[in-house]
């Protein structure tokens, strides 16, 4: 994270283990997915640097998976950005896509029957997550693959994909974005899922009006995924 | 056609398959499933049986709610004739039955079958039948089917032992030596060849749908205890006709009835996992069987009866305006004085890897039959196909119209029978 | 819907039982878009967070509203089947909803498709000589194959109306594997009443034949394609304009991403292959949109004051505004003189004609009944107005009537709403429709 950026590079493969908490998410939670689509937004989405100043900023990801219950075995991501104003000096793998999949039932159960489905299906939370980045700072763009190894039934949930730092420049306009060009989930079918994406805007400060609050997360994130637990646990319990 | 593994169905499944298949090698592995059952035994006195063949209920069980229980599988033999009948025929005919009798009790534990001529061939004949006998060549009557049953003669075997219907099949075609145990002397091969293209095989029974998701057409959520694929009961006794009503009073027919037999293919999974229980009990009983809730999961609550007030069937055609109008009270709307034309012994099938139904259906006359499917199609209606009855979930594909004689007349009458 | 309610009462009851699970947090979670549910944290909501983690519109009005997105389509060539043209589209298996009998809540149910794989197969069929659309339920049959195999059972076709697609006949297919499938849709005879050019015709069943690749490059074309408006625009009232163009330029809500630039719509990262603009390619394929009010003859009917809809809405296209409505439909309802073809003898002949009221997509499959009085006594009580697609009205309910005359009332009752299965932003339009009162001026 450390190191001076380079103009063109590509990061060795990054590893990451997910879900230390084996078994939490084994219960099914029926959701009635309002499309079979995944979400791709930074956290923060709206944040203060400074000019000369290193930032980081997540990219989420969200999906409910497929109607059948499978979770998504691939991400790519393509970002763009000013290279006049900020430059990526890093990208670091998420644990998104080893997120596990409890076997949910996102088919909305026609019947009504929410205890459906099967609570042995976890992969042991073993999933791991194999990526490949490409900066190019000259055109200022990232391509971000990723893979989940074993693809087994796939992730489902919200989580970072992928932690990116930048340096933002001296001379740097009052704003800039980082947009998300392209980004793609494809379920463990093959089928890839519709995509949503969200830019972040970062507002280059007067050199000391910093804004301390709420203002450098997604104030609803951090609550979802409260949540998420909630009902992880809730349908666990129910089931006992 | 090769046997189904063993390995990957459990008992039950792998006997229904087994019937499916049909054939030797298939009764042979049946049998040595089957070794644990005893089969009782039949009678020595033909004449100790009913003289309709038709008359299966008494020997049948009910279930508490009063509702006859049908046999549990079920075969209907497709046949054509060798040569045109003789005496010698007749009497090789007559004799090979009496056989199974013999050799199975006359019941859902022994064997229940009856032998039925089409009008095909009742055309070799220079009489005609007589005028008691409504029995006209099959037509489309609603839509239009694939193929109609133009061999001579079914043979429809039922019993709640998967072994009995093949072994009474293969024992009368020259592939098996006994039936239960007792030797076969007299078989139909010299008198009648199966058309197997036209053999059709099938189930019913609580439970025995649900054990068929194994075919790519019949998803899981079929009811764990339905009798048939659609989820709910049929058959209620309040809605089927009596053996009395259905059976040809006069003439030298006496004692018959008419058979018509519809198969169909079901489209469950629209059904199954599209609609919701509110749409599929509005949709297979009537609106207000779903508003009221009347019919319970798989039709339970409604006990012997559809539940169907003479309100609710002359309500049928302002609930078709309403936009969505039941199965049953379609169909209601054809009976007479409240009283059901059509005694139905349909059952489920999987023949061709595909869900469908066999709609064998005993009436007196098959004109009775048509105004019952017209009703039950309900093209007068003003409800939306999706939502007239269950027509948009079935595709009639075959249909064959049946004289079942009396017994004393079973074996190759002829139209004629009085100047025969 | 009625599916959600359940899934909401089963969370909430729950949810008293395991407060503690809160330690368990810290791991990628489950989807939360019901989290609103239990009441804890709705007021972090819309401001702030900037896109909802999962495209979904939380309580939608009772109207036409707009959806998340503008679904992406292959189209395929039409093809003629006998008096029938038949132009196929597939897009990826997604939600819709079945609509039976009255419309309350049990009558409407949410259909998710069973799994992703597959297609959502759509048909639009229309008399090439007069370029109506068919819009109401025949009956169609599918037969999927693959390679020549059989593959399911054969299948009812629902009818169903969308924003972008109108009147149509589609459901979703499951299939298993890539190949190339075909699709045999057998159209039986028009049972409905045709009158004009349409006369006489759709009498005999016609079956078409299409195929398709179902490919790698098919689903990412019909994802790739998905764009999304701006979510503040996700539910509001309003609908997509037609995906083939030319009569709706008048559509306010037509184009809903506004200046949002986020939509990947033009250029880098697809390129041209996926092409979903592709207007060239529907010219030929007609959208049902009925005729405007003011293309109808006769002396057209007039609301009674503060009986409809229509008084209190802004919100409708220019021409939605002045027509009554009931459950979001605009309606068309014209007495036309008897020397009208439509009319029987002497009679006068009433032509209602139900839409949608943005894109005058036709509600088929409704019970419409017309009743008249003159000073407070019935003249005509419960007279059916029938199913009819004319050759230049096209889809409406019509009867003759002896008697009307000017300063008669005229009650026209909805018995049932459009049986047709809606896509997303029609679902809770067209459901519960009270009657409406006309006056002939």
């Amino acid at each position: 994270m450390t190191e001076p950026p380079t103009p063109r590079r590509t990061a060795a493969l990054a590893v990451i283990v997910a879900c230390a908490l084996v078994g939490v998410l084994l219960a099914p939670v029926v959701v009635t997915a309002g499309d079979n689509a995944t979400t791709f937004q930074f956290d923060p989405h709206e944040l203060e640097a400074e000019p000369g100043e290193t930032v980081t900023l997540d990219l989420v990801a969200s999906t409910h998976g497929g109607y059948g219950g499978e979770g998504i075995d691939q991400l790519s991501m393509d970002l763009a950005y000013d290279s006049d104003a900020l430059t990526v000096t890093d990208v670091e793998h998420g644990p998104m896509l080893a997120a596990e999949n409890g076997g949910a039932d996102a088919n909305g159960s026609a019947n009504g029957d929410v205890t459906n489905g099967d609570d042995a299906t976890d992969g042991g939370g073993s999933a791991t997550v194999d990526g490949s980045v490409d900066i190019d700072d000259e055109h200022g763009t990232v391509t971000i693959e990723q893979q989940r190894e074993p693809s087994s039934d796939g992730a489902i949930g919200t989580d970072t994909a992928a932690t990116i730092t930048l340096e933002v420049a001296e001379d740097a306009p009052s704003t800039t974005t980082l947009e998300i060009t392209d980004a793609e989930a494809t379920l463990v079918t093959g089928y890839p899922q519709a995509s949503l994406e969200r830019d972040a805007t970062i507002t280059i400060g007067d050199g000391g009006e910093s804004d301390a609050d709420g203002d450098d997360t997604i104030p609803g994130f951090t609550a979802l995924l409260a949540v998420a637990a909630i009902v992880a646990a809730l349908f666990w319990f129910g089931r006992r | 056609m090769t046997l189904p593994d063993r390995s990957a169905l459990s008992r039950r499944d792998y006997l229904r398959s087994l019937v499916a298949v049909g054939g030797a090698s298939a009764l042979a592995a049946c049998t040595s499933e089957g070794d644990d059952v005893e089969i009782p035994s039949g009678t020595d006195d033909p004449d100790s049986l009913p003289e309709r063949q038709h008359a299966w209920n008494d020997a049948l069980t009910r279930d508490d709610d009063g509702n006859v229980r049908p046999p549990e599988h079920h075969v209907l033999v497709a046949l054509s004739l060798v040569d045109d009948p003789t005496d010698e025929a007749r009497e090789r005919v007559e004799a090979a039955l009496q056989e199974l009798e013999r050799a199975y009790e006359w019941s859902n534990e022994g064997l229940l079958f009856t032998l039925g001529y089409t009008p095909a061939y009742f055309d070799r004949f220079d009489g005609s039948l007589p005028d008691e006998v409504d029995l006209p060549e099959p037509r489309a009557v609603i839509g239009h089917v694939d193929a109609f049953d133009e061999f001579d003669a079914l043979l429809h075997l039922a019993s709640d032992h998967s072994q009995v219907v093949l072994e009474a099949e293969e024992g009368l075609f020259g592939e098996a030596d006994e039936f239960n145990g007792q030797e076969i002397e007299t078989d139909l091969m010299d008198v009648f060849e199966r058309v197997d293209d036209h053999r059709r095989t099938g189930f019913v029974g609580p439970g025995l749908p649900a054990e068929h998701t194994d075919i790519s057409g019949v998803p899981d959520s079929v009811p764990e205890d339905a009798p048939f694929f659609m989820g709910f009961r049929s058959g209620f006794a309040e809605s089927q006709a009596t053996e009395d009503r259905v059976t040809i009073e006069d003439g030298p027919f006496a004692g018959a009835t008419t058979q018509h037999v519809e198969s169909m293919t079901i489209q469950l999974r629209t059904w199954l996992e599209q609609d919701s229980h509110y749409q599929r009990v509005a949709k297979m009983f009537s609106p207000e069987h779903a508003d009221e809730d009347l019919t319970g999961d798989i039709g339970e609550a409604l006990g012997g009866s559809s539940g169907l007030t003479d309100e609710r069937i002359e309500a049928t055609e302002s609930d078709a305006r309403g936009g969505v109008v039941g199965h049953a009270q379609k169909a209601a709307r054809a009976r007479e004085d409240g009283d059901p034309l059509l005694l139905r012994r349909d059952f489920n099938t999987v023949d061709g890897d595909t869900p469908g139904l066999h709609f064998l259906s005993l009436q007196a006359g098959i004109e009775e039959f048509v105004r019952v499917r017209e009703a039950m199609e309900g093209d007068d209606l003003d409800a939306p196909n999706a939502n007239n009855g269950i027509r948009s979930y079935i595709f009639p594909n075959q249909r064959g119209n049946y004289l079942v004689p009396p017994r004393s007349l079973r074996a190759l009458p002829a139209a004629a029978p009085d100047e025969a | 819907m009625h599916e959600r309610d359940i899934d909401r009462r089963t969370f909430v009851r729950s949810t008293g039982a395991t407060a503690g699970a809160l330690a368990l947090a810290g791991c990628a979670g489950f989807g939360a878009d019901d989290s609103d549910e239990n009441g804890a944290d709705d007021s972090t909501g819309d401001d702030e967070l900037p896109t909802p983690a999962f495209p979904e519109v939380e309580d939608p009005p009772d109207a036409v509203y707009l959806p998340t997105h503008r679904e992406s389509m292959r189209v395929l060539e039409p093809v003629e089947a006998g008096d029938y043209t038949l132009a196929p589209m597939l897009s990826y298996p997604h939600p819709f909803w079945l609509v039976t009998g009255s419309g309350g809540e049990d009558g409407v149910q949410r259909v998710d498709p069973e799994q992703s794989g597959g297609v959502h197969l759509m048909f639009v069929v229309w008399d090439e000589e007069t370029n109506v659309v068919l819009p109401v339920d025949t009956g169609a049959e599918i037969a999927v194959s693959l390679d020549g195999e059989r593959v399911g059972s054969p299948q009812s076709a629902w009818p169903m109306i969308s924003q972008e697609m109108g009147f149509h006949f589609g459901d979703n297919v499951p299939l298993e594997e890539e190949g190339t499938y075909a699709i045999e849709v057998e159209i039986p005879p028009l049972s409905v009443r045709t009158t004009g050019d349409l006369e006489g015709r759709f009498t005999e069943s016609a079956t078409a034949t299409f195929e398709f690749e179902y490919d790698r490059e098919f689903m990412l074309e019909v994802t790739d394609g998905v764009e999304y408006l701006d979510e503040a625009e996700w539910g509001e009232p309003g609908a997509l304009e037609p995906m083939a163009h030319g009569a709706h330029a008048d559509d306010e809500h037509g184009d809903g991403d506004g200046d949002d630039g986020d939509h990947d719509h033009d250029g880098d990262g697809h390129g041209d292959e996926h092409d979903h603009g592709d207007h060239d390619h529907h010219a030929a394929i007609p959208y049902s949109a009925l005729p405007p009010a003011e293309a109808y003859p006769g002396t057209h009917l007039e609301p009674v004051d503060d009986s409809n809809e229509s008084s209190s809405r802004d919100d409708g296209g220019p021409e939605a505004d002045d027509l009554p409505r009931s459950g979001d439909a605009a309606f068309v309802a014209t007495l036309l003189e008897s020397d009208s073809r439509l009319a029987d003898g002497e009679d006068y002949y009433v032509l209602v004609s139900p839409r949608t009221p943005y894109n005058r997509v036709p509600l088929a499959d409704m019970s419409l009944r017309a009743a008249v009085e003159r000073d407070g006594e019935t003249v005509t009580d419960d007279a059916t107005l029938e199913q009819t697609i004319d050759g230049e009205y096209d889809l409406h309910y019509g009867t003759s009537l002896a008697d009307v005359r000017s300063g008669d009332s005229v009650a026209i009752q909805i018995e049932s709403p459009p049986q047709v299965a809606r896509h997303q932003g029609y679902e809770t339009a067209f459901l519960e429709m009270p009657p409406i009162e006309l006056r002939v001026p």
